[in-house]
């Protein structure tokens, strides 16, 4: 297999596009998700509650069909919007937060973690230029 | 603009960099890098990070969570309050009407509230009570950790199967309890995860073999083995066996493929220490790789020459490494002495009793000489060590 990168071009993203999506049933709802390794690495240290929380978030992310910030709402009502960023409070210690692009349907989780850890990093706010 | 494949974590953190960047911008160029960058972190995260499911209770507790949901407020889904009240604490399985409801009603997964299929190989094995015993014995759960939780730290938070998939287990006993050997694979990981190696050190090689044996012929032997393998790069682990593990040593690779001994001093006796030593050191050297990330060993079981190459040439390596074949020829003389033993392995620069235990092999007469094989003193070394 070629390993040289390849340009990026638009006739090239659509393809790959069409390719990558097609193969997941009704994907024209679902939301796509990636950044899952935030997830699986605070679960590496997580007990109980909360490892069974993000368990079942992660579930409930692959089912997403958020057309808008409503949708996403109605599902979490106790995030808080931050333009296209959700923090989703887990506990009173831990959130997640989820970039979206509602047009896209992408879902990507940009942090999991404690609270104090994300108001400590500003990168991690959303603060980006 | 530049879109790579992902080949390892470097390029897949990037790609999830970049893709923080690109949300939120509206032109369509952004929005289509975005698109691609999904497709291929989607891709290597299934492949690479794969995420345990939720039990149909740990989607309903999450769902009232995030909703702020009394157990009352599921009365129309579930039916009366005592019947939420014995499927919230777990005595009752939901029926297929519930599931409809709870998947209308709340949004929660159907997967997640029908539960995972019973694949044997992901599910959480019922650990025996001795082997529950054993395993807090070590010392390596974390306090009010139950074994699920554990046995996700220790392989990474993914699937076990993921991680023993790659494991050869051919020379394992028939009756061996597999929950309980991946619940000590576990350990092993997880011991193994926090023993640094030095930063100046070479990778492992063949020829140290004979030097890692001549280590028995010090008093305290066993002890130096952990320091020399660091030197090669090995990390050494010494945990005992769970009841119905069958196991004498196992090589394994740590999450970062570190290579790792783990040896379970079953037998405890100074010659099976050192010939379980230097079979798994093979196994590291020569047999641990990208398709194989550990081996497990119950050396009592025969190895069949034509189905486990790897076991005849590991047996060979460690007979070779313990005592060259010009001094084992001496070993077919039936009358040898304690005195003609102490005198080919001064000659060696091993242990006296792993002469005595080649001899007792060679011989099929598990009498003689038994006295020299140092029961005992293997674990009263490392064990207590490690216990203290």
């Amino acid at each position: 297999m070629d390993s040289t990168p390849f340009r990026f071009r638009q006739d090239i993203v659509t393809v790959l596009g069409h390719i990558c999506l097609s193969g997941r049933p009704g994907y024209e709802n679902l939301m796509l998700v990636s950044g899952r390794i935030r997830l699986i690495r605070l679960l590496r240290g997580a007990l109980g509650d909360l490892a069974a929380d993000l368990r079942a978030f992660a579930a409930e992310l692959e089912e997403a069909e958020w057309t808008s910030e409503k949708a996403a709402l109605k599902a979490y009502p106790h995030a808080e919007v931050d333009a296209h960023r959700l923090t989703i409070p887990f506990d009173e210690q831990h959130c997640v937060v989820v970039a979206v692009d509602y047009q896209s349907g992408i879902a990507l989780i940009e942090f999991a973690g404690l609270k104090a850890d994300r108001l400590r990093n500003p990168l991690r706010r959303g603060a980006r230029s | 603009m530049k879109v790579s494949p992902i080949r390892n974590e470097q390029d897949y953190d990037n790609a999830l960099k970049r893709m923080s960047d690109l949300l939120g911008k509206a032109d369509r160029a952004s929005k289509d890098e975005a698109e691609v960058l999904q497709a291929l972190t989607e891709k290597w995260e299934r492949a690479n990070h794969d995420l345990p499911p939720p039990s149909p209770l740990e989607a309903i507790r999450f769902r009232m969570k995030q909703q702020g949901l009394e157990p009352r407020d599921l009365v129309p889904m579930i039916g009366p309050r005592s019947r939420v009240s014995e499927i919230l604490k777990g005595r009752r399985s939901l029926t297929l009407d519930m599931i409809r409801a709870l998947h209308r009603d709340l949004g929660i997964p159907l997967k997640s509230l029908v539960g995972e299929d019973e694949d044997a190989s992901n599910a959480v094995p019922k650990l025996s009570k001795a082997a529950r015993e054993g395993l807090a014995a070590f010392g390596i759960m974390k306090e009010r950790e139950g074994y699920a939780a554990f046995r996700m730290r220790a392989f990474d938070g993914g699937p076990p199967s993921a991680y023993l998939r790659k494991t050869r287990t051919l020379r394992t006993n028939a009756k061996t309890d597999t929950g309980a050997l991946e619940a000590w694979c576990a350990a092993v990981l997880l011991k193994a995860e926090s023993i640094k190696l030095p930063k100046k050190r070479s990778a492992p090689y063949a020829e140290f073999g004979p030097t890692l044996a001549r280590l028995s012929a010090a008093p305290n032997g066993p002890t130096l083995v952990a320091g020399a393998l660091a030197g090669v790069g090995i990390i050494f682990v010494a945990l005992r066996h769970l009841p119905g593990t069958y196991l004498d040593g196992a090589a394994l690779c740590r999450s970062d493929g570190t290579p790792i001994i783990a040896l379970t001093i079953r037998h405890d006796r100074i010659d099976n220490f050192w010939f379980t030593l230097l079979h798994e050191y093979c196994h590291a050297c020569h047999h641990l790789n990208g398709e194989t990330n550990a081996i497990l060993d119950d050396l009592e079981v025969k190895s069949v020459a034509s189905e486990d190459d790897i076991e005849q040439q590991a047996d060979t390596f460690a007979q070779n490494a313990l005592l060259p074949q010009s001094l084992s020829a001496k070993l077919v003389d039936p009358e040898l002495t304690p005195e003609d033993i102490e005198a080919i392995a001064e000659q060696a620069g091993v242990h006296p009793a792993i002469v005595a235990g080649r001899w007792q092999r060679e011989h099929a007469d598990y009498r003689r000489f038994s006295k020299m094989l140092g029961r005992g003193e293997v674990s009263a070394l490392l064990f207590i060590e490690n216990d203290d």
